[in-house]
């Protein structure tokens, strides 16, 4: 009795498992362009957001990045002395390095990204603040994004690329009294 | 006119019919292999990538992350002795994974603590973390352990008395889908791109820096090359989602696709995507192969 019963629930789970993760593989990620999507992916997304089953499978898409991205902070101390840091140039970084940072550089990116948020740039201030040796006290980190384009393709003009800065986070944490 | 059984009989067959294990088993030891590199690349730098003063503070990620995520750190204190504990739970579900033993419990356990990890790390994380939490999370139904594993030793034997061992696929297919889906939205979104559709898009990949691994040589970034590259990289995209289904074609579509992540591995620094995606393609090779590769047949 038990054993047909215990079959027969796992069909059902099995089932209802395979049908619904189906629909949210394919339509989960084109909720906004479906219809089909908007009306019905509302009403599963909490359990696999949750589970984390949110590939979205875009890398390099629709285009690869023609620019290095990196971050500057400018460090105001309270004795009015100024600190720069930058991460070492991606040019000098080994590929041992590169392996073994490569979550350090994802964060880089991240924190420079246009759709960065508030929280991430306020995680890399505090990070640069760790890392600050000098023992004084910091009253204004400043936070930009360099930029460099990458030469074109087919472009035979041999001249370094110019770097651009843009201010991206300001954070007072110790405000001059 | 397809009829409602027709597709029903479809459906069972596809979803339900006994298959032989051994591709997922042999799946399960792969995927588990690269799990554990990667448990060993996090514990290097732990207190930077997980610990509460890492990368990312663990006060904004507790206020991100409750209730829309699994995460193990959500429940314990935010110290470095609750990163220690979930990281041992992690490498010890991943090797039970790897040998076998209590292969179920071990899948249940090596997801979670996947999920936690790529969850606290959610600004750091790659392709290849998405890949190992979503195959993980299927590997939990799948009959894994039912060869190649001590659990086959201990439970299965007896009952197989020496012969193939079947079991449903409906776990197995749904990874198999999970990775034709991957690849046709990711050639689908990159048509989008001007630089995919005039063929250079591989020179500007391989040409950034926060991006490269080793130098491509500039030999191979001039056209024709590049454009050969970039149009190589969507025709083998597209043509995998349905060329791994057809069995005349899957021995030259897993080669192709191995061939373009041994590629992007070396020039792009991806972390493990590319081994990630070849241990999952190991999920469409045949039975015969498997026992072949490993000296059974």
């Amino acid at each position: 009795m038990l054993w047909p019963l215990l079959d027969l629930l796992h069909t059902a789970f099995a089932n209802i498992m395979i049908a619904l993760t189906l629909f949210w593989m394919i339509f989960w990620d084109s909720e906004a362009s479906s219809p089909f999507g908007r009306h019905f992916i509302p009403k599963i997304r909490r359990p696999f957001v949750w589970l984390g089953l949110t590939g979205k499978w875009r890398m390099f898409s629709p285009n690869p990045p023609r620019q290095d991205v990196w971050p500057m902070a400018v460090l105001t101390m309270a004795d009015g002395s100024v600190l720069y840091w930058e991460p070492k140039p991606y040019a000098d970084t080994s590929i041992l390095e590169k392996i073994r940072f490569k979550k350090v550089l994802k964060f880089y990116q991240q924190v420079t990204a246009q759709r960065a948020t508030n929280q991430i740039k306020r995680d890399f201030v505090e990070y640069v603040l760790r890392r600050d040796r000098s023992g004084k006290t910091c009253t204004t980190i400043e936070v930009f994004r360099i930029t460099r384009d990458v030469p074109p393709f087919g472009s035979n003009d041999p001249s370094p690329q110019k770097t651009c800065q843009e201010s991206i986070f300001v954070f007072h944490p110790n405000p001059p009294k | 006119m397809i009829s409602l059984e027709t597709i029903l009989a479809g459906w069972n067959q596809f979803f339900f019919e006994p298959t032989s294990v051994y591709p997922i088993a042999f799946f399960r030891i792969c995927f588990g292999c690269v799990l554990l590199i990667d448990a060993i690349y996090l514990a290097s730098n732990a207190q930077l990538y997980l610990g509460p003063d890492g990368l990312v503070r663990y006060r904004g990620y507790f206020k991100s992350a409750w209730g829309r995520s699994l995460s193990l750190f959500l429940y314990l204190s935010p110290t470095m002795r609750s990163v220690r504990l979930i990281l041992a739970l992690h490498f010890a579900a991943v090797i039970l994974l790897i040998i076998g033993l209590v292969t179920p419990l071990a899948a249940s356990v090596a997801f979670v603590t996947t999920r936690s990890l790529v969850s606290r790390g959610a600004s750091l994380t790659n392709g290849g973390d998405v890949v190992a939490k979503t195959l993980c999370f299927f590997l939990i139904f799948a009959p894994a352990g039912h060869a190649l594993s001590a659990d086959y030793l201990v439970f299965h034997a007896s009952q197989s008395g020496g012969g193939e061992i079947l079991a449903a696929p409906w776990a197995q297919r749904l990874m198999q889908l999970q990775l034709c889906i991957l690849y046709f939205n990711s050639a689908y979104w990159k048509l989008r791109g001007s630089t995919w559709r005039q063929g250079t898009a591989v020179y500007y990949a391989c040409s950034t820096e926060m991006y490269r691994l080793f130098r491509m040589p500039a030999i191979f970034l001039t056209t024709p090359t590049v454009q050969i590259m970039t149009w190589g990289v969507l025709a083998v995209e597209f043509t995998l989602a349905p060329g791994l289904w057809i069995e005349d074609l899957r021995p030259w579509c897993i080669a192709s696709a191995v061939f373009l992540h041994l590629g992007l591995g070396i020039f792009l620094n991806i972390h493990l995507f590319s081994f990630y995606m070849i241990a999952a393609l190991t999920l469409f090779l045949d039975p015969s192969s498997i026992e072949r590769l490993l000296g059974f047949a």
